[in-house]
């Protein structure tokens, strides 16, 4: 039998997606969350954002899902390094750009791998005059962790890590979005359930691209609370990775895009630029930031 | 006899304002149109319901040709504030005054501010604030102004490094944790004319400085010098907060300024280190305690003497994020405050007499207070402040005319953001812990765009007709503010 390259070439590419499907198909649901935790720590890696961020209250208007007022919109740029044991910490810190009443505010956050450590945010109030460090933890239903920038999504919301923290199970598998996706549920610890509004957290996980396209957030009373959408889906330097994220919440009828317009990684970040002294010492952040935007635009 | 406000640092404020959406003069407000009110939602068919983020699509603000924001920003606001309750009051001498109904604040406001980054590493930031007297203001007939003021605000450059940044100018330096009642920030002056002002962030006046910073791994090292320490502003006859001076040999008591006869300077240096989870600093100062102490005259004028007096302060502050809490601490040591006495002189017949005095004394104070986030809209803190002097003199004329040794503040300050940030209505409630004076301001403002914005507030306030602030007492005053930011 003459094989030819491409033939030979589909061959080899069939028997590796079928060994690598076979792998996949065994993973539990903490290595599949792993191995989504691990794309977003690749794609947050030495990166500078641009990022749109829309808030609106929300919806229904033939059968759609629509803001039911006027988008109140923010451009941010944002800064992010992994670092720590194994790159398993994430530091960031965003500026508001627009609107001109709100530039210069910043938010700067650590979030720890280490379920021992918690998680760090500081902001910057032109109004008080100094950086603000904001408690970020929260322990009962009403309350929620640090908003970012007024919009429905929370310090917690962006945060990566802890995983041993959670019970985590394959409920079953399905489609989302036309894909299909691991259904999987996060279910707290006792620790983790006091610093948490979600009680349960269902993912669906997209098999191929290990992104979350769906995330459904429920309160203790088990009434879905939240519902994360992600879209846009592109690969960023080989990683898989949604560009628009919209946070709903469904107890206030509000939601939030994060439209992630610009994605640059492997920037070179200075190590002290994500220190609380970035939020207030405008003349370092301006040198830093425009090296920075020097190394993309 | 000074004249001291003790709740000026703070405010209240809660709004109730509910006025209709419109006025588009935002770049977002172009595609209103596109969002209509009239869509409900239905849990029941949520789960059906299709999503299409392209909604959000076009905004624009990153392209290329989107034009650069400048460095110029400005705000022209036109504030009107009235006295409503007419109301008979008694004074601390037992006589009776009338607070009257009407206008207090009518101005139209201009505030400047100016940020440019003009090289790597440098920065020129300048800010003022140009406010028009109309009639009926309390500073309308003013003589001293002429129906308008200005003030430069902030005029100061910097240059920052890796490690190290410097800056020159009139700026602001906040020391402490505790918002608002921190007993720590005290190197900038503060003015407090009216009552619509009483925030510390809004009431602080810059000052001529010099400042280091030197940043290492997990904290900081800033170290600053004035070589033009001011004092208070005199307060201003007619306001508000001073509606009526003392008389004294049968006229109105003149306040002044204080005379520059000898250079003065300040100076002071604070460590910083940011732990996980918090944040200590201590610091140290040499500075002249910002309210010009004033005495009776002793030339038969009306010219009350003025006094100013340097003093040394050491100060501890800590804050701690516990889950979804954060605690603050501040703690300040002054070293050689003045102090209301009684002193005995002689009468020059033989006898005595008390007569009110100061003394040098030292003080311990320090606040406490939490920041609690509530929701993504809604947010509370709470803090009280104490202070009391150590080593007063223990005759009983003193004791008696001071009333107390220690007194303390609490202050509270709530807000809730609605419809989309549109709203934020907010509510300031601020006490002396022995209940002689209180403030509950409640504010609303309301967005109307971008660019304008409508704020309005109430403001509701007691003291005891013993206290400093006896004219205050069952005081209702309500205001309007609208502002255009371009």
């Amino acid at each position: 039998m003459r094989l030819t390259l491409s033939g030979l070439l589909l061959v080899v590419a069939f028997i590796t997606s079928t060994a690598q499907a076979q792998a996949e198909a065994q993973l539990s649901g903490r290595e599949i969350l792993d191995r989504v935790e691990d794309n977003q720590r690749a794609v947050s890696d030495a990166a500078f954002n641009r990022i749109q961020l829309s808030s609106c209250r929300f919806g229904l208007q033939n059968n759609q899902i629509t803001c039911a007022e006027r988008p109140r919109v923010k451009a941010l740029e944002s800064v992010s390094i992994n670092t720590g044991v194994d790159n398993r910490d994430t530091q960031s810190i965003s500026i508001v750009l627009e609107p001109a009443a709100e530039r210069g505010i910043g938010m700067l956050s650590y979030a720890y791998d280490d379920p021992e450590r918690d998680n760090e945010t500081w902001l910057y109030l032109s109004a008080l005059g100094q950086v603000k460090r904001i408690a970020s933890g929260n322990s009962d239903d009403d309350s929620e962790s640090a908003s970012l920038f007024g919009s429905e999504f929370t310090t917690e919301d962006q945060d990566t890590g802890k995983l041993e923290e959670y019970d985590i199970s394959i409920l079953e598998e399905g489609t989302e979005s036309g894909r299909d996706v691991w259904i999987i549920e996060t279910i707290p610890n006792e620790d983790r359930a006091r610093k948490t509004r979600y009680a349960r957290t269902v993912q669906y996980v997209d098999k191929e691209r290990f992104v979350v396209l769906r995330a459904d957030m429920y309160d203790r009373q088990g009434r879905e609370i939240k519902r994360l959408m992600a879209s846009r889906i592109e690969q960023v330097n080989g990683v898989w990775t949604a560009r628009s994220l919209t946070m709903m919440n469904l107890v206030a009828n509000r939601l939030s895009n994060m439209a992630i317009l610009e994605i640059n990684s492997g920037i070179d970040v200075p190590e002290n630029f994500l220190t609380p002294r970035t939020l207030t010492d405008v003349a370092f952040r301006e040198a830093e930031l425009s090296r920075i935007r020097a190394q993309v635009d | 006899m000074p004249v001291d406000c003790k709740f000026r640092r703070h405010l209240l404020s809660v709004l109730v304002c509910l006025l209709p959406a419109g006025s588009p003069v935002s770049a977002q407000d172009s595609d209103a149109d596109a969002f209509p009110d009239s869509v409900e939602f239905d849990p029941g068919a949520f789960d059906d319901a299709a999503f299409d983020d392209s909604m959000f699509d076009g905004a624009g603000l990153f392209e290329a040709n989107a034009s650069e924001p400048g460095n110029f920003r400005f705000q022209l606001s036109q504030q009107t504030v009235a006295h409503l309750s007419r109301h008979r009051y008694s004074t601390p001498s037992g006589a009776a005054g009338t607070q009257h109904r009407g206008l207090e604040n009518n101005r139209l406001g201009l505030n400047i501010r100016y940020q440019n980054p003009f090289a790597a590493g440098w920065l020129l930031q300048g800010s003022a604030q140009l406010r028009a007297y109309l009639p009926g203001d309390y500073e309308h007939d003013n003589p001293g102004r002429d129906g308008w003021e200005w003030r430069l605000n902030e005029l100061f450059v910097q240059r920052s490094g890796a490690k190290n940044s410097f800056s020159f100018g009139r700026q602001t330096i906040v020391w402490g944790e505790t918002i608002g009642l921190s007993v720590l920030d005290v190197i900038n002056t503060t003015e407090y004319r009216d009552l619509t002002i009483i925030d510390i962030e809004d009431a602080r006046l810059n000052q001529w400085l010099a400042v280091w910073d030197h940043f290492g791994e997990h904290g900081n090292w800033s170290s600053f010098v004035n070589l033009y320490p001011e004092f208070d502003p005199v307060p201003v006859t007619g306001s508000p907060l001073f509606p009526e001076p003392a008389r004294v040999n049968g006229q109105p008591l003149r306040l002044g300024s204080h005379d520059r006869d000898r250079h003065l300077f300040e100076f002071g240096t604070r460590w910083n280190r940011n732990f996980t989870g918090s944040d200590i600093a201590v610091m140290t100062a040499r500075l002249y305690e910002n309210p010009l102490r004033y005495t009776l005259p002793n030339d038969g004028s009306n010219r009350a003497r003025t006094r100013i007096n340097d003093y040394t302060l050491l100060g501890f502050s800590a804050n701690r994020a516990i889950d979804r809490l954060l605690l603050t601490f501040d703690l300040a040591y002054s070293y050689g405050l003045l102090t209301d006495v009684l002193q005995r002189v002689s009468d020059g017949a033989g006898g005595t007499l008390w007569l009110p005095a100061y003394d040098k004394q030292n003080r311990l104070s320090m606040a406490a207070g939490f920041e609690y986030g509530i929701s993504a809209t809604r947010q509370i803190s709470l803090g009280i402040q104490a202070q009391r002097f150590i080593g007063l003199p223990q005759d009983s004329a003193t004791t008696q005319w001071r009333q107390r040794d220690a007194d303390g503040l609490a202050l509270l300050r709530y807000s809730h953001s609605l419809r989309n940030e549109e709203l934020v209505l907010s509510a300031t409630a601020q006490a002396a812990l022995d209940g002689d004076e209180a403030l509950l301001n409640l504010a609303a403002d309301y967005r109307l765009s971008d660019a304008w914005e409508l704020a309005g507030q109430i403001i509701l306030t007691h003291a005891a007709h013993d206290s400093a602030l006896y004219f205050l007492e069952r005081d209702v005053r309500a205001g309007l503010t609208l502002s255009w930011s371009f």
